[in-house]
């Protein structure tokens, strides 16, 4: 999964976009003991959305690392770089061993590792989207849609929302709820959402 | 995915909800488009029936392949990860698999949101077995390959549809020129579209070389995107 990779329209400008993902290859109990610290941490800053937020409402923080461990995978999405180089540092100071990768813009990605000490080891770049582009809608649907790395937000349902936005049917807010749902890795951003359905509006 | 006719009461509130389209209204029932469903789940997650009337069938060969491809709650067997069944650069710091003076690949056709049947798939992976390029093993496309030096997939395999799935592989740094051409050609053929990466190691001084041959070539690059930050441990390659 390229999970966040081809996010569309994310600038400078109003960039309040940040991942997190920490992921073990394989069955080493202690990495994956280490996967579920790793995410107790970044739960406790509160992130706007992750892994089995939709899918489990009902896991308490301390249930929803035991999830990660036993899919070996988990995600956090938040909005504040400050909040993110909090976290980072955190994880970097208990010295866990797991992988983890950032989504966001990469110069503040490149100022954030350079303020922690820790490398850019490895840098996944998006050329976007090649091909048959006639078939893709206005690109600010696109912007809502990429959100989702696994495409299950569908061009439609931006459509219909925004319909019942402009007929008083639905507030952005409850829109946004509505569109973060078939995102089953949390990693869609619902304050971006807003920002962008009201763009369109 | 199928809807139970005598629980549907044709709302019509989930048609939108589908990432493919494929749901929609014939006669007066609303109704599956079998051909064009992906099996990603969405319709059926999404708790937008009032009724509970989508029915998740036991799937069979090959069209098993649309659920293992297009619903992420569904592990890959062939790699025991969900998603789209690759891990590329996210674990690279533990396994080396793109190290330096290497461009890691992935071709993620179908993406965003219009869907893929394996026949375009296989327009690209014919293309890199072409060019004699090995793909990346622990990738579920790769697994379906049934013929590695003409780069086909089984011919049961080319109708199915599913919402997307990356091609993936990586090349010795001075053919990504080569890689690139030959993904200009290849794109235009196809009848979707392809969501392009590449991935590159930082130098032990902290450059990053496929980011200045990207600028260099003039090929355009999104501003964002992902950083292993080498956390991992053992460390494959420092």
């Amino acid at each position: 999964m390229t999970h966040t990779l081809h996010r569309e329209g994310i600038r400078e400008s109003d960039s309040n976009d940040y991942i997190i993902l920490a992921m073990v290859e394989g069955n080493n109990e202690e990495k994956l003991n280490n996967l579920a610290e790793l995410f107790r941490i970044v739960l406790k800053h509160r992130p706007i959305n992750y892994t089995g937020k939709g899918l489990f409402p009902d896991l308490t923080d301390e249930q929803l690392p035991l999830i990660y461990k036993r899919i070996k995978i988990g995600m956090a999405a938040f909005e504040s770089r400050e909040t993110l180089l909090q976290i980072l540092q955190e994880i970097k100071d208990h010295e866990l061993g797991v992988s983890v990768v950032v989504s966001g813009l990469f110069q503040h990605i490149g100022q954030d590792c350079q303020k922690l000490g820790l490398p850019m080891h490895t840098v996944n770049f998006s050329l976007g989207v090649w091909g048959k582009r006639e078939s893709l809608p206005n690109p600010k649907v696109t912007e809502v849609t990429t959100m989702c790395g696994h495409g299950l937000i569908s061009f439609n349902l931006v459509q219909s929302l925004l319909k019942d936005i402009r007929r008083g049917q639905k507030s952005l807010e409850e829109a946004a709820e509505i569109l973060g749902k078939p995102c089953v890795c949390g990693v869609f951003n619902p304050i971006r959402a807003v920002q962008l359905l009201e763009k369109m509006i | 995915m199928k809807i139970d006719p005598e629980k549907c009461q044709t709302c019509a509130k989930c048609i939108p909800f589908c990432p493919v389209g494929a749901i929609g209204v014939k006669g007066k029932k609303v109704m599956i488009e079998y051909d064009e469903c992906v099996e990603c789940g969405v319709c059926a997650r999404s708790g937008i029936c009032p009724d509970g009337a989508f029915v998740r069938e036991e799937l069979e060969w090959p069209r098993i392949l649309r659920a293992e491809f297009s619903d992420p709650t569904i592990p890959h067997k062939k790699t025991d990860i969900a998603g789209r069944g690759t891990a590329e650069m996210k674990t690279n710091d533990v396994t080396g698999r793109i190290r330096r003076g290497e461009v890691g690949v992935a071709i993620e056709l179908g993406r965003p949101g219009v869907g893929t049947r394996f026949t375009e798939v296989e327009k690209v992976s014919r293309a890199v077995a072409y060019l004699k390029i090995p793909l990346e093993e622990a990738n579920p496309v790769s697994a379906l390959v049934q013929d590695r030096e003409k780069g086909t997939f089984p011919p049961e395999v080319l109708k199915e549809k599913v919402l997307s799935a990356i091609v993936e592989f990586k090349v010795p740094f001075d053919r990504a020129g080569e890689v690139l051409e030959l993904l200009r050609q290849v794109t235009t053929k196809m009848d979707t579209v392809a969501s392009i990466s590449l991935i590159g190691r930082s130098e032990a001084d902290g450059r990053i070389p496929l980011e200045n041959f990207l600028i260099q070539k003039g090929v355009p690059f999104y501003p964002n995107g992902k950083v292993n930050i080498g956390l991992g441990r053992p460390l494959a390659e420092p």
